[in-house]
């Protein structure tokens, strides 16, 4: 693998490789057909799944219109060369943070399930925190892209205020599930740009601190309080939250090897487990289609993340391997996290399964992330 | 400098763990796990419901509804349904008592009496119809009030035979100990008294078992699916006339007041050691009619009674204390089987019998009355002289002159029955305890067996009850010996003799068919109440062999049952029976189990059969009944019978009554009693009667039994008339 301890901005290296003769051929003959279809097949288990959870052809509706969209966003970030995306981190960045602040004010941001997170436009709503997490991707891919030697402390400390800034604002609506992935991201990203040892054990430390405080201090809603509570002791909570875990786990359980058949999940149908065309969604796949459909969901996951993976590895400058490995901590732990609630290995906190939940900035987002990977792989020649 | 590929390396190993770890522990939920999901997620959803079958009715000899079933409208608050809003909640609850007619504080009480509980909760019973329908209209304004249509108890003939046909009353503790083949349910009625208890099983039938779907928040979904259909209750056919018990029940209420004007000898007013004369209490009573030819139960009374609607719905503590609190009135103590009451000189007959079959004496035996009779040898054990008499007297210490046995039972002498008994006594065994022999042939000692609930018996006194009494409480009985004197008191149906006044009937009835010694029966042959276990499991295994599936069924309809579950059921037979081994008790008879729908809801009468319950054939060759039956006879034609003034007119030609009375001393009161048959050529009726503190049995017992008798030879039953004292006096 190409050692590119260049740190030269994307302009530089792209002349430098004209200058090469290096391979030049059309971007589009560098798409990565495997991981469109991947997303392909799960955008359509999506539709299906959130039908057999009990929900109307609005919710089919809406998620199909996200689709679209999201499918519009990904194809014109496929259209240009990443490094223009690089080149304007900034004021990226600034329309990040810009927009975590307003979606706080009340007024113009709107309060659903006890956090202030959502930009209400008639009946579309829109999660500034899904894109947030893009824009730090971004943001520390340009900053990490100039850096020249292994992780100093100075850029230790400046990366981490650019990711703090953002983290302050989703931790005020309160949303921890999603702040969480942003320290995945930035351990990642981090860990791709040479840090220490000693660095990464200081985040893991601010990590545990950051939840520990904030579920002292009441900083949480009390449900996202009381999921942290229940995951670790279960007997202190028989109807609430360890109630719905045991739901979960019964239901994607009972499914067996072969499911109870789509639409015949008696925990899904019946409204056992919460959130289940939502968060919860593995649990309709787990009950209905068994070990066959949940571990070819998984599966395809896997092979997202192995496609992001390889993306990030056959990125020519850094810029591409930090976007990519941002991208792909971004979805693991999204994955992880999601997948490992249901099934009781991992506390409840409301986040979205990329592409399979139902959500429309979640899916736009993670289009939007698979988009700007398939740039990068792209352009990788330019 | 970091080392990319290096650290993209560790990356992908990472991810592959975390997917490791997914795959990992779906592998293990779904594999290892899901049997125990399995439970639980059926658990979670399948709810159990039961239908209640339709309880069977009470009917009289000529099936006539005594207890039958009527539909009444039950308003109910399901509180899970109610707003979650205090404010709102009371605005419901104050609305809904507006608009039954209850006060609020009511209907929050009724209300909170099962809080919490899944089941709605019962408001209001026997709701009119508009208001219903006012409820139903306005559903949105009654979130969660529910209204229902039940079956509860009816009594078309009012009080008449309440203590026989008992009541029903909510299930209470009995939920946790069935009597009947499948449990009872929370809000179930069963049989507390009477008949209702006795035969719960037959007349509650076998509820309707269904199991239905809840998602989470408790609310059914889907149809429900039948598991055992409903088999309704079989009707229960009495022995008991009701024309005869309508006399029976009017003439112990008329004879109790007309005593209560007349004055006898209070116990318990002493003046100088003399009983003084007060008015007669007369507070309570009881009169049995008994079928000599077969036990049958023709007619049984207590008095005082009480009213079976009172508990259809449940009584108030407060009213239940005040009508039925006092517990020497007990009006809820069926007195004919429960209450120890002496027989007096109707125990003489006995006495005879015992007398003649240990050869003791000849019924031509005579034996000067002169008013007293002293024990010999008494005054010789001066250590016993202080407690026990010795000297023993007729009622009055009337002189009867020379009496053989039939003048004794036709003038009641106690002293010709105080030297019987002596002379019995002074035998060697096992002639020198040939009362209490007799007494236990004719059934005494031990219960009649009847079909009613709490029946009592009490032990014939003897050596060894006298030993059980003595360790039993020393203080009050300080001498464990069986004395002389104990045997006198019982030759005349006193001191520690014990007898239910069913009872005494029942051995009346025995000395007059001749020594047949029926089981009293209250109702006729009843079917044994259906199995539920075995019906269950016969269902159970009908479903495992045929693909039937037992069709939903709205639950709406109540009753309506659907073709399927009949086919099931029908299949369950037939399975049930060609494969005895699987299913458990070959009797298992389901075929009949589901046939008594036909009973219910329509005018079907179970069949008057009777299959008598003989108990014991009593020796009683001629030559020791006739001598008996001619005094007993006399007691009722004779100028000097006891009971002849209240049987003065009778018409013997057609229907000779013999009988006898009996006047037991009491700590209070006298007890009245008396003991008749008839006709005596060929005895078909014992009439028993016991009238508590009325003084003397031949005035105010024999002239109730002769009202009853006057309807049983077919006359008119005509007024009460008391036999006002002549002087004669008879114990």
């Amino acid at each position: 693998m190409t050692d590119f301890s260049l740190g030269r901005s994307g302009r530089e290296s792209r002349s430098m490789r004209a200058a090469r003769g290096g391979r030049s051929e059309s971007p589009t003959r560098h798409v990565d057909k495997v991981l469109l279809i991947t997303v392909a097949l799960l955008t359509v288990s999506s539709m299906v799944m959130i039908r057999s959870s009990g929900k109307d052809a609005t919710y089919i509706t809406k998620q199909g219109i996200a689709a679209v969209i999201g499918i519009g966003v990904m194809s014109v970030l496929m259209s240009f060369d990443y490094r223009i995306i690089i080149d304007n981190a900034a004021i990226i960045y600034l329309g990040t943070v810009v927009m975590l602040a307003l979606v706080l004010v009340p007024g113009v941001g709107a309060k659903n399930k006890g956090a202030q997170a959502w930009f209400e436009f008639g009946a579309l709503q829109m999660q500034p925190a899904e894109f947030a997490k893009l824009g730090i991707i971004v943001s520390l891919a340009a900053y990490g892209a100039a850096q020249r030697n292994l992780l100093d402390g100075r850029r230790f400390v400046t990366k981490l205020i650019i990711t703090a800034i953002p983290v302050g604002l989703i931790f005020l609506q309160p949303d921890l599930g999603s702040a969480l992935v942003f320290l995945a991201i930035v351990m990642a990203m981090l860990w791709m740009s040479g840090a220490r040892g000693v660095h990464m054990g200081v985040l893991v430390a601010a990590g545990i601190v950051t939840v520990t405080v904030a579920v002292r201090l009441g900083v949480l809603a009390e449900f996202q309080t009381a999921r942290l509570l229940a995951f670790i002791d279960p007997s202190r909570d028989a109807r609430g939250s360890a109630f719905n875990l045991a739901q979960s786990k019964i239901a994607i359980a009972s499914g067996g090897i072969s499911g109870k058949g789509l639409f015949k999940g008696t925990q899904t149908q019946y409204g056992f487990v919460p959130e289940q065309h939502s968060d919860f969604i593995f649990t309709a796949v787990g009950e209905q289609l068994g070990l066959i459909g949940a571990g070819f969901i998984l599966v395809l996951y896997a092979l997202l993340c192995f496609r992001i993976w390889r993306a990030a590895a056959l990125a020519r400058d850094a810029a591409g391997t930090l976007v990519c490995s941002g991208v792909l901590a971004m979805f693991m732990f999204h994955i992880f996290e999601n997948v490992g609630m249901t099934m009781g290995i991992m506390p409840i906190t409301g986040i979205p399964l990329p592409f399979l939940s139902y959500g429309g900035s979640s899916l736009i987002a993670s289009y939007a992330a698979i988009g700007l990977v398939s740039s990068i792989e792209m352009y990788r020649f330019k | 400098m970091p080392n990319v590929s290096q650290r993209l390396g560790s990356v992908g190993l990472i991810v592959s763990l975390l997917f490791f770890a997914l795959f990992g522990r779906l592998g293990q939920l779904q594999i290892v796990d899901k049997e125990q999901a399995d439970a639980a997620s059926v658990r979670n959803r399948v709810r159990i419901g039961f239908e209640p079958s339709v309880r069977g009715r009470i009917l009289d000899r000529n099936g006539n509804v005594l207890v039958g079933n009527r539909k009444v409208n039950v308003v109910k608050v399901d509180t899970s349904k109610l707003p979650k809003n205090k404010a709102r909640k009371r605005a419901v609850l104050f609305r809904l008592g507006q608009v039954l007619g209850i006060p609020y504080d009511m209907v929050t009480a009724r209300v909170n009496r099962r809080g919490g509980q899944l089941e709605a909760v019962e408001v209001a019973r026997e709701v009119r119809e508009t208001t219903v329908v006012f409820l139903n209209e306005q559903a949105e304004e009654f979130p969660g009030v529910v209204t229902s249509v039940e079956t509860q108890r009816v009594y078309p003939q009012g009080q008449l035979a309440a203590h026989i046909v008992g009541f029903t009353g909510d299930v209470g503790d009995e939920i946790k100990e069935p009597r009947c083949s499948t449990a009872n349910q929370e809000g179930d009625k069963v049989g507390k008294a009477g008949v209702e208890r006795e035969f719960e099983c037959v007349l509650r039938g076998l509820p309707g078992k269904y199991e239905y779907t809840v998602n989470r928040a408790n609310e059914v979904v889907g149809a429900p699916r039948e598991l055992v259909p409903p088999v309704p209750g079989q009707d229960i056919r009495l022995t008991i006339d009701p024309e005869i018990q309508a006399v029976v029940e009017s003439t112990l209420q008329g004879t109790l007041r007309l005593a209560r004007s007349e004055v006898g000898e209070d116990n318990s007013v002493r003046i100088n050691k003399k009983a003084q004369l007060r008015p007669l209490r007369a507070p309570a009573g009881a009169i049995v009619v008994l079928d000599a030819t077969d036990g049958s139960i023709v007619a049984m009374a207590s008095y005082p009674t009480y009213d079976p609607n009172d508990f259809v719905n449940g009584i108030e503590s407060s009213e239940y204390a005040k009508k039925y609190g006092d517990k020497d009135l007990a009006p809820l103590t069926n007195r004919a089987i429960t209450t120890r009451y002496s027989p007096a000189s109707t125990f003489k007959v006995f006495t005879a019998i015992a007398g003649l079959r240990s050869e003791t004496i000849s019924s031509r035996t005579t034996f000067i009355d002169n008013g007293t009779w002293t024990l010999p040898d008494c005054t010789k054990n001066p250590s016993l002289k202080s407690r026990i008499k010795c000297t023993f007297r007729n009622a009055g210490s009337t002189p009867h002159g020379p009496v053989d046995m039939t003048l004794s039972m036709i003038v009641s002498s106690d002293v010709y029955y105080y030297d019987l008994s002596w002379k019995i006594f002074n035998r060697d065994e096992p002639q020198k305890f040939a009362i209490q022999e007799v007494a236990r042939e004719f059934g005494m000692g031990d219960r009649t067996s009847v079909a009613l609930p709490y029946e009592k018996s009490f032990p014939v006194p003897s050596p060894e009850a006298k030993q059980r009494l003595h360790e039993a409480n020393k203080k009050v009985w300080p001498d464990p010996v069986f004395r002389t004197g104990d045997n006198i008191n019982l030759s005349i149906g006193q001191g520690e003799l014990a007898l239910t006044p069913l009872n005494m009937a029942s051995a009346y009835a025995a000395f007059a068919n001749g020594g047949t010694l029926y089981v009293p029966k209250i109702a006729f042959d009843t079917p044994p109440p259906p199995d539920g276990v075995a019906i269950e499991a016969a269902i159970k295994a009908a479903a495992a062999t045929s693909t039937t599936v037992a069709a939903p069924r709205p639950t709406e309809t109540g009753p309506a049952r659907s073709r399927s579950v009949d086919v099931a059921v029908a299949q369950g037979a037939e399975v049930g029976l060609a494969e005895p081994p699987e299913t458990s008790a070959p009797e298992v008879a389901l075929p009949e189990a589901t046939v008594p729908q036909a009973t219910t809801s329509t005018t079907l009468v179970p069949p008057a059969v009777l299959t008598p319950t003989i108990r014991r054939n009593i020796d009683l060759p001629d030559s020791i009944r006739q001598p008996i039956l001619e005094g007993l006879k006399g007691v009722t034609t004779s100028n000097f019978g006891t009971a002849s003034d209240a049987f003065a007119g009778f018409p013997f030609d057609e229907f000779f009554v013999a009988g006898k009375t009996g006047t037991a001393q009491t700590s209070k009161q006298d007890n009245a009693l008396f003991i008749g048959f008839g006709p005596v050529q060929d005895p078909k009726y014992v009439v028993a009667v016991v009238l508590e503190q009325a003084g003397f049995g031949g005035q105010n017992a024999a002239p109730a039994a002769r009202r009853v008798f006057n309807v049983l030879a077919g006359e008119e039953s005509g007024p009460i008339t008391l036999v006002r004292s002549r002087g004669a006096i008879d114990r």
